[in-house]
């Protein structure tokens, strides 16, 4: 039987999240004063050589990222944290900031030794505000006992856009602006938060920092799969018997994750599908199961690892109708700024509506397809480019116009 | 526009916090009066009718603002926090920011009008969001709409008539280990079922 390994969620019922003192006798905010006694460029290269990727659903490399953010001039640069969590069926970064926020505010202040920035951001997205005064609570004392050095962290609370989760979005947001996506390149490291450099980091690829100085980037390097090693926290939901987070290594399948951890399909139903990493992911068939939780691994087979959110469907679940709610989230959360997206994802919404209301046509499904192709390339930022996946995932791997229990 | 472009450009200066208040006061007035033409006294500051009443209520604000000073784009939290006190964002209060924070009146009511979480119309006092995401939808969120329509006499997207509550749809809110999940005032209430709906609404 697979077992949860907790380095994220290493504190979680173990320390009192609001007692800094906790976090401390439990080896907190040793692994800053051991990064604050290395040079930069050595403890950029110790978090490279870890392997560790975004865990906010790019899977960009870290170390990397910081090294580019180092190299960059400029006067001021910032760190700026990921914890808008707008994918559906995803709260892992909550139950990360809620069970062990200096974690968190941890990995920051190394990132900001890392590059030479003294001032952090948490985007908190505004659905969170019982997660903000937490983390404010922690940065109060983590400034009381002086913990930080000059590295500064202040909390801003987003307001219901899920597009603002998109870093450069973001960005804009914290400037005090709509939460419309910038032209990248330049990219963040580059050009961020008021035009300076900017690391922008998912809550959960922080949270593992800390450990990961600690412990050697050959330790994390280990752990799970090769080209995406360490753990990912999933957050199982629908029709599986235990609702739960968990922590795993990244090469536990799909099948262990739903079977093992999740107790399997409750009610003792058949399986149907699967959803990982929120609605911008792929919908897969039992054929696909034994795929691994790993980013390489879940894109190999045009599926996502995303947030890691896992919704489970069973064989009674009308697609069709799933689908559909998928396709009206993109139409409500697209910000309107570019065209493919903002008249893909209405489209999409109507075609989808005809389709699960059972009035759809073959050729329906074509020109799905064909808006969906063509958003998934024209579209501006990840939002509408990823917006298909879910209606075209389910058009590849099923029979939408037979609907119910259709596999 | 024309205001903007001729009066001195409202910078906001450390050493000058008291323009920033009371710009952002005269905002929070107009604000408490379009409240009550909303619903009338019930609109959730009961002491608003007496002078004595908006001092205390201004007051409040200076205390809650005063936690933006200075804040670069911090027009975002101010929204926050004068929605926390009087529900919405009046054209008054989308001006003012705009003097505070030293941007063209249109890109403050842009920023207004992009967020879900703000409303630029008068609405309930304690707001419930039906989160409708597809983990939700599948738990049954169609019921829970139901019957909190029913409950409440209003169809989502309006408020009741005494002012107390308002109705709003929502995408996932974080909470998806007890699906369906609603929210009042931001407070989640998890694994709800068209029983427990009433129980939830008696707490407010
Ligand atoms: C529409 C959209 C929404 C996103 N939402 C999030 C989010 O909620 N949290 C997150 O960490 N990253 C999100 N991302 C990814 C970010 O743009 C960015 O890649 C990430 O924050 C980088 O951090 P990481 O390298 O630690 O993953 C989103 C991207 C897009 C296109
Ligand atoms: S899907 Fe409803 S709270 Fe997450």
């Amino acid at each position: 039987m697979p077992q949860e390994l907790r380095i994220v969620l290493r504190n979680v019922d173990k320390i009192d999240a609001l007692k800094i003192d906790d976090y401390i006798d439990a080896n907190g905010y040793k692994p800053l004063e051991k990064a604050r006694s290395m040079p930069q460029a050595d403890l950029i290269q110790e978090i490279r050589q870890s392997g560790l990727r975004g865990r906010g659903g790019a899977g960009f490399n870290t170390g990397q990222k910081l090294a580019f953010t180092y190299s960059a001039a400029g006067d001021q640069k910032y760190i700026v944290c990921n914890a808008d969590e707008g994918e559906p069926g995803t709260y892992k970064d909550r139950v990360i900031m809620q069970s062990d926020p200096h974690a968190v505010i941890e990995g920051m202040a190394i990132c900001g030794y890392a590059v030479g920035a003294t001032k952090g951001y948490i985007y908190c997205r505004g659905e969170y505000p019982y997660v903000a005064e937490i983390l404010n609570a922690a940065i109060a004392q983590a400034k009381e006992k002086d913990v930080l050095g000059e590295f500064d962290v202040e909390v801003c609370l987003g307001a219901g856009a899920f597009v603002c989760g998109e870093e450069t979005a973001l960005i804009e947001s914290i400037e005090g602006k709509r939460g419309e996506p910038r032209c990248k390149p330049p990219y963040p490291p580059v050009s961020g938060l008021w035009g300076k450099p900017t690391v922008v980091a998912n809550v959960e690829t922080l949270a593992n920092l800390p450990q990961i100085v600690d412990r050697g980037s050959g330790w994390f390097a280990a752990i799970g799969a090769a080209g995406y090693p360490g753990t990912k926290v999933l957050t199982l939901t629908g029709d599986v018997v235990n609702r739960k987070y968990i922590e795993v290594p990244t090469n536990t399948t799909i099948k262990e994750v739903i079977y093992e951890f999740g107790g399997g399909i409750a009610g003792g139903r058949k399986f149907q599908a699967v959803q990982i990493g929120g609605n911008s992911g792929g919908i897969i068939p039992e054929s696909l199961l034994g795929t691994q939780i790993a980013f390489d691994a879940m894109a190999a087979v045009g599926a996502t690892l995303g947030s890691g959110a896992v919704f489970v469907m069973d064989e009674t679940r009308d697609l069709r109708d799933v689908v559909c709610r998928m396709a009206k989230f993109f139409e409500h959360e697209s910000c309107g700024k570019c065209i493919p997206c903002r008249e893909g994802t209405m489209r999409m919404f109507d075609l989808c509506e005809k389709v699960g209301q059972g009035k759809g046509t073959a050729a329906d499904l074509a020109l799905l397809q064909e808006i969906g192709e063509t958003m998934a390339v024209a579209c501006f930022c990840g939002l509408g480019q990823a917006a298909p996946t879910p209606v075209l995932t389910a058009i590849k791997h099923f029979d939408l116009l037979a609907g119910k229990g259709c596999a | 526009m024309k205001d903007f472009q001729e009066e001195e450009p409202f910078r906001l200066q450390a050493d000058k916090p008291k323009n920033w208040f009371q710009a952002l006061l005269q905002g929070a007035g107009g604000l408490l009066a379009r409240g009550r033409d909303a619903f009338g006294k019930r609109a959730g500051h009961q002491q608003t009718e007496t002078n004595h009443g908006e001092v205390n209520q201004m007051s409040n604000y200076e205390g809650l603002f005063s936690e933006f000073k200075g804040l670069p784009g911090g027009i975002i939290q101010s929204y926050h926090t004068i929605q926390k006190e009087v529900g919405y964002l009046t054209e008054e209060a989308i001006l003012a920011a705009a003097k505070v924070f030293n941007v063209p009146a249109k890109n403050a009511y842009e920023v207004a009008s992009f967020y879900s979480y703000f409303s630029t119309k008068p609405r309930g006092k304690n707001i419930i969001r039906i989160c409708e995401s597809a983990p939700c939808h599948v738990a049954g969120a169609n019921e829970v709409i139901a019957a909190l329509e029913q409950a409440l006499g209003i169809k989502v997207g309006d408020s009741t008539s005494d002012g107390k509550f308002a109705l709003e749809l929502t995408e996932c809110v974080g909470q998806c280990q007890d699906t369906p999940v609603i929210t009042v005032n931001g407070q989640p209430f998890g694994n709800i079922t068209a029983d427990s709906v009433s129980e939830v609404l008696a707490q407010f």
